[in-house]
């Protein structure tokens, strides 16, 4: 019997190759945030669970996440299928300097959407000091460096008093807050300085304190909903495969088609090229999903 | 009017110079094409490009491209949010933008205790080079002060190479799915939760302010096409939502214009067609297309959608959802057992290959000092 195909032809479909120093995070429906760095993920690119999905969608079913948890299963029928299926990816491959080929990657600029992308870097302003340790408190501090120093919003950038701070000799004079709750301060630190740091302390505004005195802190980015500060972008490297996948389909499958435009992998752009009969297709370089291997590994 | 699937459009473009680099990694790649390229020095900047192998001769081909990444932010730059915990703590200014055209247009990711994401309703390809313009390597230098740490003589004056191509033309095609686009999920039951449906009623003055005649209501709906019985709690737009959506993506498209410092690329054309059989509608058929060349153009589209989600009764799907969710709680105890156990097991195994450790060392000693006694 001369069967007939559907050529599915995709483009532009994201693989990312390297996961082992990745800070992304994956969402499950039961676990929660889960490190991606810790997932095993499929050794080879596009397996029979990525092509079961694009069936599932082409026949107009939900697809299911091979990766996450999901409440609901695959239909069956449709995974069977998807092992009939044969798939060819057209990317050229270079070498990987360790005697084995890779996909050639591209650099692509990532939206950091974690919440916890604290920027290192310091950015101390007086605005920034006001805003986070609130309008009253910093009323006091501006009187107390005033008195002290002689440095006022008006005259001097708060660059000035944060060169004071870190130009006093280091030292092991400890504020003490009760029990162990300590904090090495300056040895020639004004009394009343360290009386209002006390306060901050307190008030639970430590970030301020250790933001002057130590220069590699960045507490002060991580005040949320006051001075919290992170980083929103992010880059990665991928490879962008095309390909053809073969799906052997009977004329009332054809009539249950749904639709034949989807996605594959991240973002890839996957549309029905053409039905064909076995006979009119080469079948050069493709191989039986079947035969793909499912091993899994940390990459 | 029959009822549309999806919408698959093209685009063509037109430019001059190179407006998306990749990184200095490519010169191992770029050194097997025509262009060569130097994998010593990493002061080159390479333009992204598609690799073809030659079937003659094997040989390793390019075309120059802008990546869909860099054409979805231009299509949607001016409206996006920034992801930052000032945003996403305050409750009214995220609502005020996953309201939106853009967000349910393009879609979203906010993680918190509860991640609110939706998948993007746009697909497209990169857009890849079609005039036969040849990319050359060209060289430039700066004169800018270099920050060193000691007074080493070095010139203050920088060289690089820049790769670089006179006027250009690019297409690229893509996908505007309707089903996804049509049905805004509540739900975090499918892995899709999309918004606080607490907040749905500031969520409906909101979107109704930006699209105008948004009356949708919330409610379990199922999908029409699945065998999959289970209903979601969301919304569906109606079909007046989705012209007006499709239209503002359209005129997005239009209006699409990447500029850089010494180059740019910018929209010349915009055709669609509206997928109604899904085997016949096609991206190689090449009936069925309608050109968009300005915004008048755009006042001409209209259509009707199929209706990918039907509305199941509430007494029955809350009866059932209660029966998941109590299947999901069971669910969360067996994974947080295995967890547990899992854990121990790892422990157990910790300690034994440390026990082994220190008898193989113990050994070691007793058979050294044997061997020494015997000598």
């Amino acid at each position: 019997m001369n069967r007939k195909y559907l050529v599915l032809k995709f483009r532009d479909a994201k693989l990312f190759p390297s996961t082992k120093y990745s800070k992304d995070k994956s969402f499950d429906l039961i676990k929660g945030a889960v490190d991606r760095k810790i997932l095993e993920t499929f050794d080879e690119p596009i397996t029979v669970h990525q092509i079961s999905n694009i069936l599932h969608v082409i026949f107009g079913e939900r697809p299911v996440s091979s990766v996450r948890l999901s409440l609901y299963d695959k239909v069956d029928t449709l995974f069977e299928k998807a092992k009939e299926c044969f798939l060819r990816i057209e990317n050229p491959k270079i070498g990987d300097g360790k005697g084995g080929d890779k996909f050639i990657t591209e650099i692509i600029q990532l939206k950091k959407a974690l919440v916890n992308s604290w920027v290192k870097p310091q950015y101390i302003t007086w605005e920034r000091i006001r805003r986070l340790i609130g309008d009253e408190l910093y009323g006091e501090f501006l009187i107390v460096i005033d008195e002290l120093y002689a440095i006022k919003p008006s005259t001097h950038s708060s660059e000035k008093l944060v060169t004071y701070f870190r130009d006093l000799t280091k030292g092991s004079k400890q504020m003490n807050f009760g029990g162990k709750n300590t904090l090495s301060v300056p040895l020639d630190l004004d009394e009343r300085m360290i009386d209002f740091f006390r306060l901050c302390k307190i008030k639970q505004f430590s970030s301020l304190v250790t933001t002057f005195f130590d220069p590699n802190s960045s507490e002060m980015n991580m005040a949320k909903n006051r001075t919290a500060l992170t980083s929103v972008m992010g880059i990665d490297n991928i490879a962008k495969l095309r390909g053809t996948i073969l799906v052997p389909v009977t004329d009332e499958e054809i009539k249950k088609i749904y639709r034949t435009n989807t996605t594959i992998l991240d973002g890839g752009f996957l549309y029905l090229d053409s039905i064909k009969n076995e006979s009119e297709i080469n079948d050069e370089g493709f191989i039986s999903v079947s035969d793909i291997s499912l091993t899994k590994s940390l990459k | 009017m029959k009822k549309v699937k999806n919408i698959l459009f093209k685009i063509e473009l037109e430019g001059n110079g190179i407006v998306n680099y990749d990184s200095g990694e490519q010169g191992f790649t770029v050194s097997k094409t025509d262009l060569g390229g130097n994998t010593r020095h990493n002061n080159v900047s390479y333009a992204k490009k598609n690799f073809y192998e030659s079937e003659e001769d094997g040989k390793l081909n390019y075309k120059i491209k802008i990546a869909s990444d860099c054409l979805r932010k231009e299509i949607f730059a001016r409206d996006m949010v920034a992801q930052t915990p000032n945003i996403s703590h305050s409750e009214s200014i995220i609502l005020s933008y996953i309201a939106s055209p853009v967000s349910l247009l393009r879609g979203y990711l906010f993680p918190s205790e509860k991640t609110i994401k939706r998948k993007g309703a746009i697909s497209m390809t990169d857009a890849e080079q079609t005039s036969n313009g040849k990319s050359f390597l060209e060289f430039f230098s700066k004169s800018g002060e270099k920050v060193s740490e000691s007074d080493s003589g070095k010139s203050d004056t920088s060289i690089f190479k820049k790769e670089t191509i006179g006027n250009i033309t690019y297409s690229s095609v893509g996908n505007i799915d309707l089903s996804e686009l049509q049905f805004v999920s509540a739900d975090p039951m499918f892995d899709r939760y999309s918004f606080n449906p607490d907040l749905f009623p500031m969520y409906k003055t909101l979107l109704n302010a930006k699209i105008g005649n948004f009356n949708s209501e919330l409610g379990y709906f199922k999908m029409g096409s699945s065998v999959n019985e289970v209903p979601e709690y969301g919304f569906k737009l109606s079909n007046e939502n989705l012209v007006t959506l499709t239209k503002e993506f359209f005129h997005r498209l239009l209006s699409t214009n990447i500029r850089r410092n010494k180059s740019y690329a910018s929209v010349t054309k915009v055709e669609y067609k509206l997928v109604i059989d899904p085997i016949v509608d096609t991206l190689k058929n090449g009936e069925g297309w309608i050109t968009l060349t300005s915004n008048e153009d755009l006042e001409k589209l209209n259509f009707s959608t199929v209706d990918n989600y039907v509305e199941v009764d509430l007494e029955e799907s809350k009866k059932l959802r209660e029966e998941i969710d109590l299947l999901k709680k069971e669910a969360g105890a067996k994974a947080k057992a295995e967890n547990i156990e899992n854990a121990g097991k790892k422990k157990a195994d910790n300690l034994a290959k440390k026990l082994k450790k220190e008898a193989d060392a113990l050994a070691k000693i007793e058979a050294d000092a044997l061997v020494n006694s015997a000598e």
